[in-house]
């Protein structure tokens, strides 16, 4: 082994909305990863940071708590590191407790208590611009005497705001304060509490703490933001231009990135050999992963609104506003922020459900997770809905924007309707308790967005680089092998792995109208639904017939089909769990297989029913 | 160390040095002022100071201890000041409650929970007065 | 004849791909700790041992995001 000293480790502690994750980012830089603490499914952000001298910090980000007596499972690990309860998370050399100077009663409380502990401390007074602008009045210097720990003001999302932190962790300085024996934790009572409460009262007259200014755009915007119609309506405007602006903001991009495609597509074809080599780089690569590429200016859109619709606070507010209505179908206001997040990916949106602590609540929460609009699904109703509903003007929006629109509201109305199902089967629920923040309401940082869509568009790019662009290359293969016997007749396709697969799904889908092309891509698409589309583009440029280089999906497809069909399709992927990660990501918070496979069958049968009904109905009537 | 301040000159002082006033000097209420009554009672704009939690005794699930030492540590404690800022309709829950700067969303069982005692004074000041020093907020 | 071996190759590298990051992630940890076991025998392999296998071992000990390696990356919705 290495005979440099060990990292010093460093956790960060706060409540939440304290801006930790800020700080641990300027900490960290691009030096973190991210892991699961052992036996439970609680996130762990650890991040390294090495100092001038070569020195190595090792820092952990905590969930945020409001305090050491957790009530859920992110606020009970929080408390377990820093005790060193748990085996492979060693309590911390030093604990920097994160406080928003804007609103420090609260998280000096917190400090307060983690003070008890004995550990190491040192204080990061987070947020001192905003305090600044907001009138707040703090004497840190003050404050540093009265708690006993330093106190080292930071700005975390401004460059060089967290130096003065920076130094003053540095390892050299607490070297020799190491190894303290491990902290004890009494548990609190009522007189404690109000005890503690007193303390803090008591430090913040004596650092001549001045309430905040009133946050005059925070108190307007609540007039209407928490009125209990002017909420909702502002909800729904909100939802519907957000989804109206992704399906036609993003069209002048995506035609550009089609138009490419096709360029590309036709160079190979123009410039290779005819052969193995070309038709697996033009059917297999652009026809099958460029098909999905296209989407990227519609995904980043759609992460731009829900990233800016984060960080602004305006979530929790809407939480606040629909937790009576929820409250009907048996589901909690803090759902909304996981199902909310469903629209992007329902993975992190499961995995949030970790801030319910009601167990049912919960449960539910993840059962209908699934159905709303995931960002995956955008690019098949894209493709549907451009190949088949006319672009005509209605209002001020457009007839395919409307149905993009209600898709969204279809999938939300259906996860309502299934829990409140669930609800009338599960018998009597027990109080779950809100108590939510809400954060104050401010403008989306510029920064903070920009760095979140990049990381969703590198995560969309490994995705159709890595496991998309797999998994067309093997459907490729098997739609090209064995080839078929001389003189047979119709496309080559058909007489291949793929092709007789497809035939036999074919019978099986055959009721609700989909066709082998359609059957057949849905297989590889169990791994990721846009991956469909891929697949239909491949299958569908591998059925061209002769010379004809992959033509675009769109037109091939609006002649090929009937609208019953099409309908049918997207009608089947409102509901079918085309996404085995999803059902993956079930099992580990669930720890069990039952609530998967329950989760896959009621979606798939949802699915079928829902395909066989619009299928016979549009059948009947065009 | 706490500073008693009789909450009529607390009145009388926020109307003089409005964002300076502190907001969380423990406060004794007089004699003539309403009994203490649950938190999920008050209307938009109220503005009240915490008198203790009590145990709600419709609501057996309500009487939690984890629920009364988590409102405890968002800072429901006797003598801290709390401002009602939105009510949802038929029957205020979640009802939206401003304490020690922090908002937060409280069902009403959760509300029902906490005891308060009415100030006279209604929605604060606009911050557009100018912030004087914390020192004039002294009694 | 060139081309169809290149062809293969790149068939057969898709399909190993596909595979793991299809594989559950438990069997998908097994298979990494196998393989840094075997690249302990031969110390021309520490360079990346240290620099591509461990930490992959640490991300894949506790999947960010489980199952399908194609994920890894996401994190749960944190309010700002």
């Amino acid at each position: 082994m290495d005979a440099t000293v060990s990292p010093l480790r460093v956790a960060l502690v706060g409540v939440p909305n304290c801006g930790k994750t800020a700080l641990f980012n300027r900490l960290t830089g691009s030096r973190q990863k991210v892991a699961n603490y052992p036996g439970v499914t609680v996130e762990r952000r650890e991040g390294e940071r090495v100092s001038a001298g070569g020195r190595v910090t090792r820092v952990l980000d905590l969930p945020g708590t409001y305090s050491l007596n957790p009530t859920t499972l992110d606020e009970a690990i929080t408390r377990d590191v820093l005790l060193g309860r748990l085996a492979d998370a060693p309590a911390p050399d030093l604990v920097v407790c994160v406080v928003d100077a804007v609103h420090l009663p609260i998280g000096l409380r917190l400090a307060l208590e983690v003070k008890r502990l004995g550990l190491p401390m040192v204080l990061a007074l987070n947020r001192m611009d905003v305090a600044k602008r907001r009138g707040v009045k703090i004497d840190a210097a003050r404050l540093a005497h009265e708690l006993g720990v330093a106190v080292l003001p930071t700005i975390a999302v401004k460059r060089g705001g967290a130096d003065a932190l920076i130094e003053a962790i540095e390892p050299s300085r607490w070297a020799a304060t190491r190894r303290l024996p491990s902290p004890a934790w009494p548990e609190t009572t009522a007189e404690d509490a109000e005890q503690l409460q007193a303390d803090v009262r008591g430090i913040l007259a004596a650092v001549g703490y001045t309430a905040p200014a009133e946050n005059d755009l925070g108190k307007r915007v609540d007039v209407v933001l928490l009125h209990p119609l002017g909420g909702l309506v502002v909800l729904l405007v909100i939802m519907f231009v957000m989804f109206q602006a992704v399906f036609s903001w993003a069209e002048a991009p995506m035609d550009w990135i089609k138009a490419g495609m096709a360029a590309l597509g036709d160079w190979v074809g123009a410039h290779m050999a005819a052969g193995p080599l070309s038709s697996l780089l033009v059917n297999g690569v652009i026809a099958g992963a460029g098909s999905v590429l296209v989407f990227l200016p519609q995904i980043i859109l759609l992460f731009f609104f829900i990233l800016a619709l984060e960080d602004s606070g305006y979530l929790p507010r809407a939480a606040y506003v629909l937790d009576r209505w929820m409250g009907f179908v048996g589901l909690s206001g803090r759902a909304f922020i996981p199902l909310l997040s469903s629209h992007a990916c329902a993975i992190p949106g499961i995995m949030s459900t970790r801030t319910i602590p009601n167990w049912r609540d919960r449960l539910t929460t993840i059962m209908i997770a699934p159905l709303m609009t995931c960002s995956a699904r955008i690019p098949v109703y894209t493709l549907l809905i451009s190949a088949f509903i006319p672009n005509r003007a209605v209002g001020w929006s457009n007839l395919r924007g409307l149905v993009m629109f209600g898709l969204y509201v279809g999938g939300i109305v259906s996860a309502l309707l299934v829990a409140f199902v669930i609800k009338q089967f599960a018998g009597k629920r027990q109080y779950s308790p809100l108590m939510l923040e809400l954060p104050d309401f401010q403008w989306p940082h510029g920064g903070n967005l920009a760095l979140g869509l990049w990381e969703r568009v590198k995560i969309f790019m490994n995705r159709v680089g890595g496991i998309i662009l797999s998994l067309m290359i093997v459907l490729w293969f098997l739609s090209n092998y064995p080839a078929p016997p001389p003189g047979a007749t119709g496309p080559a396709i058909q007489y291949s792995f793929a092709g007789q697969l497809g035939a036999l799904l074919e019978h099986v889908f055959r009721p609700i109208g989909f066709n082998w092309q359609i059957s057949i891509a849905l297989v590889p698409g169990l791994a990721a639904r846009e991956v469909a589309v891929g697949a239909l583009g491949t299958v569908y440029a591998m059925s061209a017939a002769g010379d004809d280089v992959a033509a675009q999906l769109s037109p091939v497809i609006a002649s090929g089909w009937s609208l019953a069909t099409a309908c049918s399709l997207i009608a089947w992927y409102v509901f079918a769990p085309q996404c085995l990660s999803t059902l993956a990501v079930v099992k580990r918070e669930t720890n069990s297989w039952r609530y998967p496979l329950i989760m896959a069958g009621y979606l798939f049968a949802l699915a079928y029913l829902a395909a066989f009904i619009t299928y016979r109905v549009v059948e009947a009537w065009a | 160390m706490c500073i008693s301040v009789d909450f009529r000159k607390c009145e009388l002082v926020a109307f003089t040095s409005a964002a300076a006033k502190p907001i969380l000097r423990a406060v004794k209420p007089t004699d003539s002022q309403p009994s203490p009554q649950p938190l999920a009672e008050l209307r938009p704009g109220d503005v009240a100071v915490v008198t203790g939690l009590a145990e709600v005794e419709s609501l057996p699930s309500a009487q939690d201890p984890a629920l009364l030492t988590r409102l405890r540590d968002l800072g429901f404690t006797a003598g801290a000041r709390c401002e009602v800022v939105a009510r949802m309709w038929l029957g205020g829950d979640p009802l939206v409650v401003r304490i020690g700067g922090s908002t937060f969303a409280l069902r009403r069982a959760e509300a029902s929970a906490v005891r308060v005692q009415r100030l006279q004074e209604q929605v604060r000041p606009r911050a557009a007065l100018e912030p004087k020093d914390a020192s004039a907020a002294t009694a | 004849m060139l081309q169809e071996i290149l062809v293969g190759l790149i068939v057969l590298a898709a399909f190993a791909v596909c595979v793991w990051k299809l594989m559950p992630a438990r069997r998908r940890l097994r298979a990494l700790v196998a393989l840094d076991a075997w690249a302990a025998r031969h110390a021309a392999l520490s360079g990346f041992r240290e620099r591509r296998l461990k930490p992959r071992i640490a991300r894949a000990a506790g999947t960010g995001c489980a199952g399908c390696a194609a994920n890894v990356g996401i994190k749960p919705h944190h309010p700002r």
